[in-house]
């Protein structure tokens, strides 16, 4: 199928009318996307909508995408702005938290894995190091493992950070998370 | 381009492929995404009314603004959650007897009246457009917002 394709390619055939490639660019992106809309603490409605508005206006502007090597932050971006839009016609406000969890506390805004998505001790290890760092590093860190490559500046918009502190927030999440998974890591085995 | 070490793009793929499975996309978000397919390339000789900033702030009544302008200008108001109505004013130097709702699986047509106003209820939420038609001219169309 597509799979071997790179996205400039998928997006040129996807304009061409290949369904296939459409839906091979949504494989590719609709976790980033649905990412974008949670880490505004929308609700499910609200991310659907925000997803389903989102994909809609690509399909719709396919022909005018600048940057088609860029389409992760192009769909960033559309995401981010149409979660603004939905949470100030929700009224709510988007509080920053800048407060760490300190380990072993449990967040109620992180939901908890289904049983089956957890194969064994390491992804419970990884889930529970990931679970208790600092919402801002849940959201940076989430939208990280779908896209790596989405630059500080692409990141730093989508959760409403400036350069200067997502530069700062990128490296010291991704630490404390390497340091979360040791530490626990360590304190299983002694424990164990 | 952001900068990784080898560790931390494994542990990014690592984390990606757990949420992945923790935290799932449901089923029916990925079928409108990829659903939104079919609108590809299907207006391209639409004109387009341009989504004004939203400047304004969400009235006391709870009813959400949203402004477009172009060839002509709608301004709307919804409210409802559940079922959305949408009451609004058409200002063009044309006149324009009816606005067309669509919404991913369906529209409606719905008369506006003299003065330019339109009113329309029990449209089911998620994102919609709304669409002047006048014979011997372009469609004029807003692009899809979440009312």
């Amino acid at each position: 199928m597509s799979t071997h394709l790179s996205v400039v390619e998928l997006l040129e055939l996807a304009g061409n009318g290949d369904r296939g490639a459409w839906r091979e660019l949504v494989e590719r992106h609709h976790r980033l996307v649905w990412k974008v809309a949670l880490s505004h603490r929308l609700n499910d409605a609200d991310a659907a909508d925000v997803s389903q508005a989102t994909w809609l206006i690509l399909a719709e502007k396919l022909g005018t995408i600048r940057r088609p090597d860029r389409l992760a932050a192009w769909l960033t971006t559309t995401a981010r702005r149409e979660s603004l839009r939905v949470l100030a016609m929700r009224r709510r406000e988007v509080q920053p938290s800048w407060d760490d969890v300190e380990p072993g506390e449990s967040d109620p805004t992180v939901p908890a894995p289904e049983d089956s998505a957890v194969r064994g001790d390491r992804d419970r290890l990884l889930w529970t190091a990931f679970a208790t760092l600092p919402e801002q590093c849940r959201k940076v860190l989430g939208l990280l493992a779908y896209e790596p490559d989405l630059t500080l500046v692409e990141i730093g918009r989508a959760v409403g950070l400036s350069p200067a502190s997502i530069t700062k927030t990128r490296t010291r999440c991704l630490t404390t998370l390497h340091r979360r998974v040791l530490s626990l890591g360590i304190g299983r085995e002694a424990a164990g | 381009m952001t900068y990784f070490s080898d560790a931390d793009r494994a542990l990014l793929a690592e984390l990606g492929d757990l949420l992945d499975r923790g935290d799932p996309v449901p089923e029916h978000v990925t079928a409108a995404a990829v659903a939104a397919g079919e609108l590809i390339d299907a207006h391209w000789d639409w004109e387009w009314l341009d989504r004004l900033a939203d400047v304004r702030p969400v009235r006391a009544s709870g009813a959400r603004a949203h402004s477009f302008t172009g060839r002509a200008s709608i301004d709307v108001e919804a409210t409802g959650i559940a079922k959305v109505r949408l009451a609004g004013l058409v200002t063009s130097a044309e006149r324009f007897s009816s606005v067309e709702v669509c919404w991913p699986a369906g529209s409606t047509s719905v008369a506006v009246d003299s003065c330019g106003r339109f009113d329309v209820a029990d449209l089911p939420n998620g994102p919609v457009r709304l669409l002047l038609r006048r014979p011997g001219l372009p469609v004029a169309t807003t692009g899809w917002f979440v009312p």
